[in-house]
């Protein structure tokens, strides 16, 4: 690799490396609750974009939007469902 | 970013690290816990309904699954549970072909293993990439053997169905995610009869290619009105992580 960040564990195996890596980086865990809710996340700056990944096995996690300025944004309309997701930066 | 921390991107400006965010690293492999094969007969009221395979771990949570994608196997999702206060069940599909109504011929057990967030009683590894943020708290433990390093992002939009992607060259490719697709078929069968099939969304790994398809889950035939009710689909956008789990516990 000419630029970033490869770590490798104590037997020489890499774990991360940040030319193949994508996918964006987690913001954590939250429970959205039947009436919908926003998530702001201010120290996050430059994102892309976001994802959404509900902690269930599935991978929807019903309608949302993401909006990236002036900061990243997730917002979850009101549905009468409690959501569990875990949300991430790209 | 802030004034304080490290962001790392990839080539195409993707964000991969950044000491704001939480890294997430693989806690385990979950145990086999049950299975059980489809049972009953599809041609009663009472119908056919596939077997499971299921999982345990425990942890505090909360958790992502990771599962297995075996060459040429069904592998989906039915559920995930916290049964009891951080005792995780995982819930799946899983084999390697179908019968005539597309039910799993024979269930077998697949690896899963569960990620989330470091427990702040984890202890640092004596090697690697530790990184807190600017409260001082750690956000990603890169001395832990498999922290979250996700190759691949499969999307599809809704309403699709059957997709096929092309997967990063792995030694095995593991997925983060399944597909939230169902299937309400409505089959007229003879007079005022009819046969109600429900299927479900799984991934099929062939080499580097993975499909989104589905498979039967039940299938029972009832006596009612003349003309079917119809058909119900429910087939969400898929959205899924790969990973590499030649390592993974």
């Amino acid at each position: 690799m000419t630029y970033g960040l490869q770590v490798f564990n104590a037997s020489g195996v890499k774990t991360f490396d940040s030319t193949q890596a994508m996918g964006g980086v987690c913001l954590g865990f939250y429970t959205v609750p039947g009436t919908g809710g926003t998530y702001t996340f201010t120290d996050i700056t430059g994102a892309n974009g976001g994802m959404v990944m509900p902690h269930a096995l599935y991978n929807w996690a019903g309608d949302y939007t993401i909006s990236v300025s002036p900061h990243l944004s997730f917002t979850f309309p009101s549905n009468g469902q409690v959501r569990k997701v875990a949300l991430f930066a790209t | 970013m802030s004034n304080y921390g490290l962001e790392i991107r990839n080539p195409t400006g993707q964000l991969v690290l950044s000491s704001a965010a939480r890294g997430l690293y693989c806690l385990g492999k979950a145990s086999q816990y049950f299975i059980n094969q489809s049972s009953g007969t599809s041609g009663t009221f009472t119908g056919k309904d596939s077997g499971v395979t299921k999982y345990r771990f425990t942890t505090p949570g909360p958790i992502i699954v990771a599962i297995d994608l075996p060459d040429g196997h069904y592998v989906g999702a039915i559920d995930l549970v916290e049964i009891s206060t951080g005792v995780w069940e995982i819930t799946l599909v899983h084999g390697t072909s179908l019968d005539s109504e597309g039910f799993i011929t024979t269930q077998s057990y697949v690896d899963v293993w569960v990620y989330g967030v470091v427990p702040g009683s984890t202890p640092l590894g004596s090697y690697g990439l530790a990184i807190y943020n600017a409260a001082g708290d750690l956000t990603w433990d890169l001395t832990q053997p498999n922290p979250l390093f996700i190759q691949k992002v499969l999307t599809a939009a809704a309403g699709v169905g059957f997709s096929t992607f092309t997967l990063p060259a792995l030694s095995r490719p593991v997925v983060i995610g399944f597909p939230y697709m169902y299937q309400y078929l409505d089959e007229r069968i003879g007079a005022n009869t009819h046969h109600i099939t429900v299927t479900r969304g799984v991934f099929k790994r062939t080499g580097s290619s993975l499909e989104s398809t589905f498979v039967t889950t039940h299938k029972h035939q009832f006596f009612g009105p003349e003309d079917p009710v119809g058909n119900t689909t429910d087939i969400n956008p898929i959205m899924s992580m790969i990973v590499e789990g030649a390592n993974l516990p």
